[in-house]
């Protein structure tokens, strides 16, 4: 029988559990609250709710000797990061999940980044590693334009772009306050020193390119693009994000391709490096620049709301795939996906980001025959059901899928059923996948790629130098 | 001309926001010298002592600021909800209300306010779109006419009152930056339409091209390519200040004080051709065309004007000089070139002007340009 545990209680655990409910699988998961989701799903499939620390590795360990799966499908982060994958193969069970150490990928920017240059991956930044605030900015007066980041992955936060002009701006007191917010949000987790990272920034579209790996072979989803701010037209406070499509049509295929092998490159020098398996999902948050596709950073597992997509749109048996990854034999999946445009968007309440106490409590109404008559599907993620309402927990709250031939039918479809939630204060963003958004999106990766094909065609641009007065100068080959 | 608005909203709680302040409007200095700004503090809204001219910069330390640029000052005003910075009689403004909101409305399709965002901290609206990117930000899109954004630490939201019309053609063709972006087309790239067709236009025969700085200058430099011939920037400024739709007394005392030194050897035994965005009283023309003849030599100097001359005063009441300051309202074109002292004038009339931006898809209102009735 097939029998999965989903570890993990957001949207992108519901959609892994929709995915695997139509494979035929009994679907148990291990969540922090009741996701409504996740429970119908459960209640369907003849599976059960583990309410519990989703990063505890002995509760998981416990869930999975009580619920005997056949396979364990870890979705967040911060669980690989604590060693849940690692505690559950220990007990025998087959793991869909990074080890703690090949989750380091995701958890500590330096050392992607100095996995990078010791194997030469394609598409990779020149970067350097602070202890301490005034070092970092001496540092990046010389690199030009930077982002600076902290060394361990906090849930997208404490990242600070400062462009080149900064010098000009001289917002010295902005800098020094991004990095020491930035040392702080670090220095919580306990599991990092307190060191930042600054690295070059660079412009262009971003997306995210997400893959099963079973240590050998690299199974791809269809390239996806994310939205990190809040609010409407990209503008605010960086979050989980609140929307994403999937497939991208502004991308040519040998871009895809050449940052699937940057990705590819990227596993295999990390299993280099620390002798074990990658038997997991690993992806990488791209962006096509002037220089072509860099890899800004990597996930250990799927992004979310990317997840929604990218199972929505395989078209082979979910269960099977994730088998195949387990069991060392990728090579065997089917490469099917629909040719549908997809468009996702998250519904949060109002407080979300920034001030999750004011986000907490608000009720949420989906009218369900309005979201079926439109054809679209909802997934979910901060919300329990109380009384025949849904009752947000801080974080965002639902995921709306809709799908379309092309994307202006993905949008108004998807415009039709976000429509269809209400509530005492909730907000998503009308902006993602609209017509205006993927024409400026194919215009921005035009540009990058008529700049990125003339030098590459005339081998310009290779080589940098970055000069640090009385320090000397440091060479760089990209 | 019209006010240059910023609004700089921190999205994660007060922040020092004087030199997003200092430097949104200083990037605006093209829109007039007077700059006046407020912040949003805990013990709610402050005036700042905004000095462009010095490099000594304020505190503003808030969760948000607005603020403006005019040649006169007087763009901000109290207003019931807080303070609100504004386009003269325009419906375009933007206000910081006391309870922490920030309000952005383009009240018309004539003038301009753009959105943008620096990282995921600061969220700035501006009239120039290049005054978000200089604070090293990056443009999301131009406001569209009838179109308010409300922003707030919870939200940011759109409405949207339906509204058409054209664009002021003075904000393309001279009171922009070069570098920023309208309606998602390129004020140097409108401005190199206008170039193209006025190049056509030309007969004379020069050897070199200059332009007034800095108005002209952009335009020069189109010109010489169109035409080949050489481009050389043979003024050298001292002090930099707009002086064309300053009022009148303004406008004479700014064109005697050109302040510009001249390269000889750039003109001297030369043809030149001298150029300009605009034409109102034409004192900058004519000093210019005077400082190049007698005191660097030139043997010829032929005069080619981007818009057609102002006629009227704007009727969507944009402050302009009197109309009987307006040269082309004294004497017919044919004594024009004997008033400026040049051998020669060239100037698109504004059905080409408007043919010409429109090739960027937008439309625009060439009321002033125009004859009334």
């Amino acid at each position: 029988m097939r029998r999965v545990l989903v570890i993990g209680d957001g949207a992108r655990e519901h959609a892994i559990a929709w995915a695997l409910e139509r494979s035929g699988a009994v679907v148990g998961a291990l969540a922090s609250h009741v996701n409504p989701g996740l429970e119908g799903v459960a209640r369907r499939t003849g599976g059960r709710l583990f309410l519990g620390k989703v990063t505890d590795p002995g509760l998981a360990v416990k869930a999975a000797e009580e619920f005997s799966p056949e396979l364990v499908i870890v979705g967040p982060e911060e669980p690989l990061f604590s060693g849940v994958a690692d505690a559950l193969r220990e007990r025998g069970f087959r793991v869909i999940g990074a080890s703690k150490r090949l989750a380091l990928i995701e958890m500590r920017k330096d050392f992607a980044r100095s996995l990078q240059w010791k194997y030469r991956i394609p598409g990779r930044l020149i970067y350097r590693v602070f202890k301490s605030a005034e070092e970092a900015r001496e540092y990046s007066k010389y690199l030009g334009a930077v982002a600076i980041k902290p060394v361990r992955q906090a849930g997208g936060k404490g990242v600070r772009v400062l462009h080149g002009d900064v010098r000009y701006l001289d917002l010295d007191d902005a800098y020094r306050r991004s990095v020491e917010d930035v040392l702080k949000h670090v220095l919580q987790y306990g599991d990092a020193d307190g060191a930042v990272l600054v690295e070059e920034a660079v412009w262009g579209v971003e997306f995210t390119i997400q893959a099963l790996s079973d240590g050998e072979t690299l199974f791809f989803f269809p390239p996806v693009q994310d939205n990190p701010h809040a609010y409407e037209f990209g503008v605010g406070p960086e979050c989980g994000g609140m929307g994403s499509i999937s497939p991208l049509p502004f991308l040519e295929p040998e871009e895809v391709e050449e940052s699937r092998r940057a990705v590819e490159a990227s596993v295999r020098a990390l299993q280099s490096e620390t002798g074990e398996r990658y038997v997991g999902v690993v992806s990488g948050q791209m962006m096509l620049t002037a220089r072509g596709p860099v890899i800004i950073e990597y996930y250990s597992r799927l992004g979310d709301p990317e997840a929604v997509n990218a199972l929505y749109l395989y078209e082979g048996d979910a269960y099977e795939l994730f088998s195949l990854a387990a069991d060392g034999k990728l090579h065997k999946a089917e490469q099917r996906f629909k040719s549908e445009f997809t468009i996702v968007k998250a519904v949060a309440p109002v407080g979300y980001p920034l001030k999750r106490d004011l986000a907490r409590g608000r009720r949420v109404h989906v009218d369900w025959n309005a979201v079926r008559k439109a054809g679209c599907l909802v997934f979910f993620a901060s919300v329990e059901e109380r009384g025949g309402a849904y009752v947000t927990l801080g974080s965002r709250a639902l995921e709306i899928l809709a799908a379309g031939a092309s994307p202006r039918e993905a949008y108004e479809r998807v415009e039709r059923c976000v429509s269809a939630v209400d509530g005492d204060g909730v907000f998503y963003r009308r902006d993602i996948g609209s017509p205006e958004y993927m024409l400026a999106m194919a215009a921005a990766a035009e540009k990058a790629r008529r700049v990125y094909k003339w030098r590459r065609a005339r081998g310009l641009g290779g080589r940098v130098l970055v000069w640090e007065p009385g320090a000397g100068v440091t060479e760089y080959s990209l | 001309m019209s006010a240059g608005l910023l609004a700089v909203y921190s999205a994660s709680g007060a922040a020092e926001l004087g030199p997003f302040v200092h430097y949104g409007l200083k990037a605006m200095l093209n829109r007039g010298e007077r700059a006046e700004a407020y912040v949003l503090t805990s013990s709610g809204v402050r005036e700042v002592n905004v000095r462009l001219a010095r490099e000594a910069r304020v505190s503003a330390r808030g969760t948000a600021a607005v603020g403006c640029v005019s040649p006169d000052g007087g763009c901000c005003a109290e207003s019931p909800g807080g303070v609100r910075c504004a386009v003269a009689g325009s419906g375009t403004y933007v206000e910081l209300r006391r309870d922490g909101v920030v309000i952005a409305r383009r009240g018309t399709p004539l003038w301009h306010l753009a959105l943008g965002a620096h990282g995921f901290d600061f969220i700035v609206v501006a009239t120039e779109s290049a005054a978000i990117e200089i604070l090293g930000g990056s443009l999301r899109r131009s406001l569209l006419p009838g179109e308010t954004v409300e922003i707030s630490e919870m939200y940011v939201r759109s409405s949207r009152e339906d509204t058409s019309g054209p664009l002021c053609a003075l904000e393309l063709i001279y009171t922009s930056r070069p570098d920023s972006r309208i309606d998602g087309v390129e004020v140097a790239a409108a401005r190199e339409r206008a170039a193209r067709l006025l190049a056509s236009k030309i007969t004379f025969d020069v050897d070199v091209v200059t332009g007034i700085p800095e108005t002209g200058a952009y335009y020069a430099a189109s010109l010489a390519a169109a035409l080949g011939k050489p481009y050389v920037p043979a003024f050298v400024v001292t002090e930099r200040g707009r002086s064309a739709l300053l009022d009148e007394t303004l406008e004479r005392v700014a064109a005697a004080q050109l302040k510009a030194g001249i390269i000889e050897s750039a003109v001297r035994d030369r043809r030149v051709l001298l150029v300009d965005d605009s034409l109102i009283s034409g004192m900058t023309i004519k000093l210019a065309s005077q400082l190049l003849r007698h005191k660097a030599g030139a043997l010829e100097v032929y005069a080619a004007i981007a818009a057609p001359p102002l006629r009227r005063r704007c009727p969507h009441g944009l402050k302009m000089p009197p109309e009987s300051h307006m040269l082309f309202n004294a004497v017919g074109p044919a004594d024009a070139m004997h008033v400026l002292e040049v051998d020669g004038l060239v100037y698109l009339t504004p059905g080409e002007l408007e043919a010409a931006l429109g090739e960027t898809g937008l439309q625009v209102c060439t009321l002033c340009m125009r004859r009334e009735r």
